[in-house]
């Protein structure tokens, strides 16, 4: 194979793994919360052919050596966190975040994060055996993950009764006739300071990277003080792609893509004529 | 052998260089910071040609000078200056630079052309100092780049797209030392508080190379300087007209029309030695089978 060949074929590959990212993007437009990712190129590695000091000849600018590439790879895969659009949906649980920070949840026993914030209250799936007791149900988001309050327990409140959330998070429970609202638990939101340290899983959820701790990502004391971020009760988050961008990626991707395989298909052919020296 | 076989041979290698070049331009034409990549022919030294027997009356022998070939010289990086395009990342940033440098013999301001150099009447060149960002690879070694699409790690390290750390003026790798939506860095590559615009004493190391040739590509969006030229590098100072943008990227300057052509233009002059080569070789199989045929 020649380098041309080399070259060409590496650069496909690249630009198919970026029209990957691109209409992974697209196709998450409409999810809630949904942070858009891109991706980043670079040349690959070139190796300098050596040219022998007889070949310095007067007129010369650059250094010995001629310089070939192999094309260009991806190189990384960022996530864009910057802020979605609010919808209204009315619904006093319905949470969306303004600002950089995520809410605390419990999937699978272990605690992670997500901006996803369609809650709701179900009823709860280990009751008190005491018959006596008021019978609770407990807040999950969109996915059925349990949400954390600041001190990492799960956010209960009476069968019922009337729920609201303010802008810190706090939970306002009115239960049958009274007048007044309770302040119940406050809802964990935690601001970003690191988000190249979050690891995004599946359902929305985020990890974080191997080595890192809470404090390295959020900031310190992130659980149990109150985020600069506030929180809008009645709104949805919506996805932060950009579909303008993302066309204008894929018709740019498209293009190179074509001019790549032109550069195949004229070294193929320059291989062939070398073949046909002597047909 | 017939001494034009080598002259095609030579053509047809010549060419091959020139087409990798040019696929090498088009296939980064998407990628951010890159310097298109030119490639430059020169002909071997000539050759003195004598004629060998014949007429011994004749008073000279001497027929004129042949070039016997042609090589691939070497590879001109084009340091024009990329289109900035907004990305709203505040880890991205773009180099806007067009550096004026006094002509040492006239002592007036260099008017350098659109690919960044200017010649002298007598023929020497001199070339547009261009600014880059300065990284340290994971080897140790500085190296200079163009790509500003810049990632912050967990632990507050900012780092190249291919991981090489960011260097302050200092040669400190930078670290950021609160959130990332703090991180603001004004024009002059000052990281500065973002409520105050108080600048915090950290600047971004932006090297100016005044010999942009000397710089040899080694991949990954990297230059290396080899100083055998008296190449040197300095950190960008307070009157230079260098601009650093936040939340800005610098495209690929590759001209992807005019690297399709130079595509096209170097297979059809390899097809063009190849048959060269071939009417050789039609010659020598004539020479060889068909001259003192029985």
């Amino acid at each position: 194979m020649n380098n041309s060949m080399i070259s060409a074929k590496v650069s496909m590959t690249a630009i198919q793994q970026r029209l990957d990212v691109i209409s992974d993007n697209i196709a998450n437009v409409n999810t809630a919360g949904y942070k858009s990712k891109q991706a980043a190129f670079e040349d690959v590695l070139t190796r300098v052919q050596q040219q022998p000091d007889k070949y310095k000849l007067d007129g010369r600018s650059t250094p010995m050596g001629y310089n070939l590439g192999f094309g260009a790879r991806l190189t990384s895969v960022t996530k864009d966190m910057s802020q979605g659009t609010l919808n209204e949906t009315g619904s006093p649980t319905d949470l969306a975040i303004e600002g950089n920070a995520m809410f605390a949840v419990e999937a699978n026993g272990q605690k992670m994060w997500t901006r996803q914030g369609a809650f709701h209250f179900v009823p709860d799936p280990t009751p008190n055996p005491d018959p006596n007791a008021p019978q609770m149900m407990v807040l999950v988001n969109g996915e059925g993950y349990f949400a954390l309050d600041r001190q990492g327990n799960r956010i209960t409140a009476p069968n019922n009764s009337k729920v609201a959330f303010d802008e810190k998070g706090n939970l306002l429970i009115r239960r049958g006739n009274e007048a007044n609202a309770t302040i119940g638990a406050q809802l964990q939101l935690v601001d970003i300071e690191r988000p190249e340290g979050l690891v995004q899983y599946a359902d929305n959820l985020f990890g974080l990277d191997a080595g890192l701790t809470e404090d390295d990502v959020f900031g310190a004391n992130a659980a149990t003080r109150d985020a600069v971020a506030t929180i809008r009760a009645g709104y949805l988050e919506q996805s932060n792609v950009d579909l303008t961008q993302e066309m204008a990626l894929l018709m740019q991707g498209q293009r190179t893509y074509q001019l790549a395989a032109r550069a195949l298909t004229s070294s193929d052919s320059m291989a062939g004529l070398a073949n046909t020296i002597r047909a | 052998m017939l001494r034009g076989l080598y002259t095609a041979t030579a053509g047809m290698i010549t060419q091959q260089r020139r087409h990798d070049t040019a696929t090498q331009n088009i296939v980064n034409a998407n990628t951010t910071g890159y310097k298109q990549v030119n490639s430059v022919s020169r002909s071997f030294p000539e050759m003195l040609i004598t004629l060998v027997g014949g007429d011994a009356n004749v008073p000279t022998k001497r027929l004129g000078k042949l070039n016997t070939g042609v090589f691939a010289e070497e590879s001109l990086s084009m340091n024009l200056q990329g289109a900035i395009m907004e990305s709203g990342q505040k880890s991205d940033f773009a180099i806007s630079s067009n550096l004026s440098v006094n002509d040492p013999q006239t002592g007036q301001p260099v008017a350098f052309d659109g690919s960044g150099k200017f010649v002298r009447a007598d023929g020497t060149v001199i070339y547009q100092p261009q600014a880059y960002f300065t990284v340290r690879d994971a080897e140790g070694n500085t190296r200079y780049t163009r790509d500003g699409h810049f990632q912050v790690t967990g632990a507050g390290e900012l780092l190249s797209t291919t991981g090489a750390q960011i260097l302050d003026n200092n040669g400190q790798p930078v670290v950021l030392t609160g959130s990332v939506d703090q991180f603001k860095v004004d024009e002059q590559g000052r990281l500065v508080d973002a409520v105050t615009g108080a600048p915090t004493g950290v600047t971004l190391g932006i090297s100016v190379i005044d010999q942009p040739n000397q710089l040899v590509r080694q991949g990954d969006g990297n230059f290396s300087l080899y100083d055998q030229e008296g190449a040197t590098a300095r950190m960008m100072a307070a009157g230079d007209n260098v601009q650093i943008r936040q939340g800005y990227l610098e495209g690929s300057n590759v001209d992807a029309s005019q690297a399709t052509v130079d595509m096209n233009a170097a297979y059809r002059a390899y097809e063009a030695n190849q048959k060269v080569v071939q009417f050789y070789d039609r010659s020598l199989d004539k020479a060889v089978n068909d001259v003192g045929r029985v």
